[in-house]
């Protein structure tokens, strides 16, 4: 007994010993370092210039609420969270797909040649979106294209007709990307920073085909989002959803989860499962 | 060249005086001298020996020594170099390699802009590149009008292909540098669509401005604002720590275009020598 209560003690220790408990341990933080003048903290990074020296700003732990909450139950939400983040890569995966953000406020220009019905049912959808007040998303629209940082524009290219095989004209009507695509410049930690949504309008039959198109899009754009059959049809993100009026809460929570932390570094999904780990702590 | 301005760190130099004229006599390590004699050392060698702080020194004849300058090593500490090396040492995968060699500009950088790039963008720009320079003692950076005047191009997808190895690419960029790890040319192109305003395009530019000065690896220890950092910033600005390290890396008080492995030598040795004795250890940077 007395031998087992020992074994318990130590394995207990080495547990705790060995276990993150920041999220600093997870992500390193990335320093930034300024002058300051009677630093008294002499454990603190700093660095040696000519008559001054830099001191590296205090790390920020990450506050991990928002990866418990959402009115969905937090698991399930969470591994389709995963799904539509990751696709099916991890770590081991040739091509891992890491967790991509938007770093800044967007800011869109929509190109005139667009319907105006289109453009305004899309400014009203997606003007909404602050309404809700998620942390470190925040959409704005402009005319002025010197203002934006993402570009909805019209080409009389035919996009996606040959690079694409339809199985049938209904099923090629349906799909998302005959007739638009999106492009993302990315840096080198996986956070967007500018965007073209390009579409041609010839190849819609109907302005609610054209609408539907930009705002599945668009949304999947937010986060490099899969667009899928088996996510709830209440989603910009099911493959053949309707002409949502408004946002549903599902899409809500998933930007909440998304844009809860602009991450110092790049998320695999095995570094996002430590991450969930940490936040039950 | 690249062992010049290090193996004239152990050169050891006697003066021989009498009473008509003064005969400068120069050592060096016998480690050393091995390494770059290949004859045998005969007789009349070790008749000359010397022995100074337990080393044995060898004689160099009529050793002439080039036209150049002698400059102070700078020191720097820990946490500097760490990064330093980081940033300046650009491997080709993620392991670190001790065979990487660090790049710089030897002659001032010319830039030509295409015609298609805007007069407030090519403002802003040379604004830019030449604040970055006025930080910089060996650097200089103009505009030329024309493109045989420049070794340094910035143009569009479009426009006539300045650098045929960007031919195939709409966004991309081209250093060239030469056996001494001298850039000599730099040719940064980019797509217009992609870029699709003034604000996006100048950001690039500026970017690969810093990138080129030094074939630079953008590191993720840094925050957004910073240019040696690998991320976006709405914000990036030159911060006092890029100054420093760019003022670092093209400072007389190191040597220039050397690997890993020799820059982390010559660092160790330099500290040794300032820790031991605490004497000034010079580095000799012959004029080309």
């Amino acid at each position: 007994m007395t031998k087992t209560f020992i074994a318990l003690i130590i394995t207990s220790f080495i547990n705790s010993s060995f276990s993150q408990n920041n999220t600093d341990d997870i992500i390193p933080y990335k320093r930034s370092f300024s002058i300051k003048k009677n630093e008294l903290d002499k454990n603190e990074e700093k660095i040696l210039i000519d008559n001054d020296t830099l001191y590296v700003n205090q790390s920020l732990h990450y506050n991990l609420s928002h990866l418990n909450s959402g009115s969905y139950s937090r698991e399930k939400i969470l591994t389709l969270y995963r799904s539509l983040v990751f696709h099916n890569s991890n770590e081991k995966t040739k091509n891992a797909v890491y967790l991509k953000q938007w770093n800044d406020d967007i800011t869109i220009c929509i190109d005139k040649k667009l319907p105006k019905q289109v453009i305004k049912d899309f400014k009203t959808f997606f003007s909404d979106i602050n309404k809700y007040n998620i942390d470190n998303l925040n959409i704005s629209f402009t005319n002025n294209i010197e203002k934006a940082n993402f570009y909805i524009k019209t080409t009389s290219k035919i996009i996606n007709e040959e690079d694409y095989k339809f199985d049938s004209e209904e099923v090629k009507d349906k799909s998302l990307l005959y007739g638009a695509t999106y492009d993302l410049t990315t840096d080198k930690n996986n956070k967007f920073y500018n965007g073209i949504l390009l579409v041609n309008p010839s190849q819609s039959n109907s302005e609610s085909r054209l609408l539907r198109q930009l705002k599945q899009l668009f949304y999947s754009s937010l986060g490099n989002f899969c667009i899928n059959s088996y996510i709830d049809e209440s989603s910009l993100l099911y493959k053949n959803c309707t002409n949502l009026k408004t946002i549903s809460q599902l899409d809500i929570d998933l930007l909440r989860i998304h844009y809860g932390i602009i991450y110092d570094q790049k998320i695999s999904r095995g570094i996002f499962k430590k991450l969930i780990k940490q936040s039950k702590k | 060249m690249k062992l010049l301005p290090i193996l004239l760190v152990f050169l050891f130099s006697i003066n021989s005086h009498s009473q008509k004229h003064t005969t400068k006599k120069t050592y060096m390590k016998i480690g050393e001298y091995k390494k770059i004699h290949k004859t045998p050392l005969i007789r009349k060698d070790t008749l000359n020996f010397r022995y100074h702080k337990n080393d044995t020194m060898v004689l160099i004849e009529n050793h002439i020594r080039p036209k150049g300058i002698n400059v102070s090593y700078e020191y720097k500490d820990s946490t500097f170099l760490h990064y330093y090396k980081k940033v300046a040492f650009n491997h080709k995968s993620d392991s670190v390699n001790k065979n990487t060699k660090m790049k710089y500009w030897k002659d001032g950088i010319k830039i030509f802009f295409s015609s298609s790039v805007s007069k407030q963008t090519k403002k802003d720009l040379m604004s830019f590149a030449k604040s970055v320079a006025s930080h910089i003692d060996s650097l200089s950076v103009s505009e030329v009008r024309k493109v045989e005047n420049s070794n340094y191009i910035i143009y569009f997808s479009g426009d006539y292909e300045y650098e045929s190895r960007l031919a195939n690419r709409k966004t991309s960029d081209y250093l060239y540098w030469n056996k001494k790890n001298q850039i000599y040319k730099a040719s940064k192109k980019l797509d217009p669509d992609r870029y699709f305003n003034e604000k996006l395009r100048l950001y690039e530019m500026k970017k690969y401005f810093i990138t080129s000065l030094g074939y630079f690896k953008k590191i993720d220890d840094f925050s957004c604002e910073s240019y040696f950092s690998n991320c976006y910033s709405k914000s990036k600005k030159i911060t006092v720590l890029d100054i420093e390290l760019l003022k670092y890396h093209y400072s007389y008080g190191i040597c220039k275009g050397t690997d890993l492995e020799t820059f982390e030598g010559l660092h160790k040795r330099s500290k040794e020598t300032l820790k031991k004795h605490n004497i000034k250890v010079n580095f000799f940077h012959p004029y080309e």
